[in-house]
């Protein structure tokens, strides 16, 4: 793991981004020439009140829509130029996502849910559901393998959907107002075991969030005004945490 | 994705909503039992028509007529035919010409017989024409001969008296029925023995041509057989004698030595063809040769051609049922994929392949098809067999143990006892193959909707 003195390679980098919508007769632009470069390793947190942009953001980083104009390199990849199958491929192999409302699979169980992405992958059932129950142990839910979404709670439901970010060793996880759904303990609870997950692979943690308390966890806090950067700081009270963490075994 | 977690996922979300689900595949059922059911009875239809034709005669033959000059009845007509695709065998048919004749047998010519057929077909086809014997063999040596199944009903007994000296076996036929009044036929009637049984025996046939009534000319023949009444064949095969052609040459020539016939023509030409498929193609080709033809293809045909129409009718009328089924599998189908709307997001946020998602709708309305043509086809075969059930009423009170039981049950399916429903294996198969294919069918277009939907419904908030 490299330290934060070095240099760290470029993770994900935004250039001249622009997204427009047309609507009838007008055109609404939600992001006006953003460009953006996240190390590898970073947990970036993207700030701004609703209609800011901040999820326009996001769906162009992850490639969940095609942009206007600009290009979106993920690992030194335009994602923004991929074909479907190609995106879905990425997607497999390089990201992770965890959303607000936690969309496990109503069908599956804990463990199964987990597992999805690997199934995607086409790895076998049996080694799939190793692995699934291994990081189910590790966000603490090693007695909910059989449980299914309906049974659990938010935060545990929440659990669940981090373990599937992270089953398969994302470079990058994106994380959509994570805990918007979920009371102050829990998502100190949520946010801690990201945070953790992230610095132990080193990997990238794109968070997107309208909620100044959520943005202290993230090591650098980019702040969108309509469809524009209008800040971008490093979290000086974070570093120090940082280390902590570090040393905690997950 | 492996092919094993796609088959779970259709099917758990198949499981997902039970009753929706079941009555999907009900509607699948039914379609698949009315067209089936329709089929079957068409198929039925054409089975009891040729039962009926085969009893009328041997629909594989064609008889063939000389026509003109160049299409002269010879064995170079018997050669060129035998060499049409299609063909079993060709025989030729003759008779003799300008003689007349009489047969005795039995001790000291006791029995005499002043009526009889004579017919001539080639040597050694008989059995390939379908000539089928009662008792004996096949004649092999000259002059041996095969007589009609009742050619012994026409000997004539000469030790009896005048008037009783005959058995006329019509008499025995027909029977008269008080209740109506007339006269009824009774093809199976018991008829008594004939005087003498041909079979084995030596007889002596007497000739004189009709230009010299006083000149008689002998023979002896020898009948090794008697052969089935066959109409279609020959009238001789009821009563009258089979000869080999050559023999009828010889006593031609014994008659009229002088007679300057170069080469043997036949009164007749029969074709017999090795399928009823083949009847009119064969028929074309003798036509092309210069020859007139008949067969029982020009009665099949207009019957067959009604049959196919019944049967496309029928068909059309059970395709319909399935067609409304195929709707209520794509219903289900787009109804399941919007509700999975958010689901589908997900699965393509995560990097499901679109191919993976297209596959797992397809796989749930083919699997939809599958069970309800699977429990559709097993329906219709008791369907079936209550329709023969209901049409034939077997008796089923002389009936003792289940082995009888299940016996009497199943012969109301067999097709000869003619039933009105038949359901062969291939229409089975079909039923269960095109419910599939209506099942895919109708998931092509919600496949193709849920491969459409953006991974984007992940992100949206509700």
């Amino acid at each position: 793991m490299e330290t934060g003195a070095k240099k760290k390679k470029i993770m994900i980098r935004v250039r001249d981004l622009r997204k427009e919508y047309r609507l009838k007769d007008d055109t609404v632009v939600a992001l006006k020439r953003i460009n953006l470069d996240i190390e590898q390793g970073e947990i970036c947190c993207i700030f701004g009140t609703s209609g800011s942009g901040k999820s326009t953001l996001l769906n162009q980083l992850a490639g969940l829509e095609k942009p206007t104009y600009g290009d979106v390199y993920i690992r030194g990849v335009a994602v923004t130029r991929l074909s479907e199958k190609e995106l879905a491929e990425f997607r497999q192999k390089h990201i992770g996502f965890v959303f607000q409302s936690y969309n496990l699979l109503p069908f599956m169980n804990a463990a199964e849910n987990v597992a999805v992405p690997l199934m995607f992958r086409g790895v076998s059932k049996r080694e799939r559901m190793k692995k699934s129950a291994a990081i189910l142990k590790k966000v603490g839910l090693a007695n909910r393998l059989n449980h299914y979404p309906k049974q659990m709670s938010g935060g545990q439901q929440q659990r669940v959907g981090i373990a599937r970010a992270f089953i398969a060793h994302p470079d990058v996880v994106f994380a959509d107002e994570p805990t918007g759904n979920l009371d102050s303990k829990t998502t100190i609870e949520v946010m801690e075991m990201i945070r953790s997950f992230a610095r132990r692979f080193d990997q990238t943690i794109v968070l997107v969030t309208h909620d100044p308390e959520l943005a202290q966890y993230a090591d650098r806090i980019v702040t969108l005004v309509d469809g524009r950067i209008v800040s971008d700081t490093k979290n000086a009270k974070n570093d120090t945490v940082k280390g902590e963490t570090n040393e905690q075994a997950i | 994705m492996k092919l094993s977690d796609m088959i779970k996922i259709c099917l758990q979300n198949l499981r997902r909503r039970k009753s929706r689900t079941l009555l999907t595949v009900l509607g699948v059922i039914v379609g698949c039992c009315a067209i089936v059911t329709m089929l079957s009875i068409g198929i039925g239809m054409q089975n009891s028509m040729e039962l009926a034709l085969a009893e009328m005669g041997d629909l594989t033959l064609i008889q063939v007529y000389s026509g003109g000059q160049n299409a002269k009845l010879n064995d170079e007509a018997i050669r060129k035919f035998e060499n049409i695709p299609g063909v079993e065998v060709a025989i030729g048919k003759a008779s003799l010409d300008n003689i007349g004749y009489e047969l005795t047998a039995g001790e000291r010519d006791r029995y005499q017989m002043n009526w009889a057929n004579i017919v001539g077909f080639s040597k050694g086809s008989m059995e390939k024409f379908g000539l089928e014997l009662v008792e004996g063999t096949f004649p092999r040596e000259p002059f041996e001969v095969l007589a009609g199944e009742f050619a012994a009903y026409n000997l004539m007994d000469t030790q009896r008296p005048d008037g009783s000296n005959m058995i006329d076996r019509w008499s025995f036929m027909y029977t008269y029925d008080p209740e109506l009044g007339y006269d009824t036929y009774n093809e199976n009637a018991e008829l008594p023995d004939p005087y003498l049984n041909l079979c084995g025996q030596e007889m002596t046939m007497q000739m004189y041509s009709y230009e010299d009534y006083e000149k008689k000319y002998e023979q002896k023949i020898k009948v090794t057989g008697v052969v089935k009444q066959d109409y279609n064949k020959d009238y001789a095969t009821s009563e009258g004698f089979i000869f080999a052609v050559t023999d009828l040459q010889a006593l031609q020539k014994m008659v009229f030595p002088t007679g300057n016939k170069k080469e043997l023509t036949y009164n007749q030409i029969y074709v017999k063809t090795v399928d009823i498929s083949k009847v009119e193609e064969v028929e074309n080709d003798i036509k092309k040769l210069g020859y007139s033809t008949s067969s029982m293809e020009s009665i099949r045909k207009p019957m067959q051609e009604e049959a196919r129409q019944r049967q496309m009718m029928f068909g059309g009328l059970g395709a319909v049922s399935l067609f409304v089924a195929a709707l209520g599998i794509t219903n289900t189908m787009i109804m399941s994929i919007s509700e999975r709307t958010r689901e589908i997001g997900v699965m393509k946020a995560l990097g499901c392949y679109l191919g993976n998602i297209r596959a797992t709708f397809l796989m749930e309305a083919g699997f939809i098809g599958l069970i309800g043509g699977i429990a559709g086809a097993a329906i219709s075969y008791i369907i079936s067999l209550v329709i023969n059930l209901v049409s034939q009423k077997p008796d089923f009170s002389i009936v003792e143990g289940f082995g009888q039981w299940w016996q009497t049950l199943i012969s109301v399916m067999l097709p000869e006892s003619s039933p009105v429903s038949i359901v062969p294996l291939w229409l089975a198969g079909f039923a269960i193959v095109f419910s599939i294919v209506i099942g895919l069918g109708s998931g092509f277009y919600p496949a193709n909707k849920a491969v459409h939907i953006s991974a984007l419904e992940a992100i949206k908030r509700e």
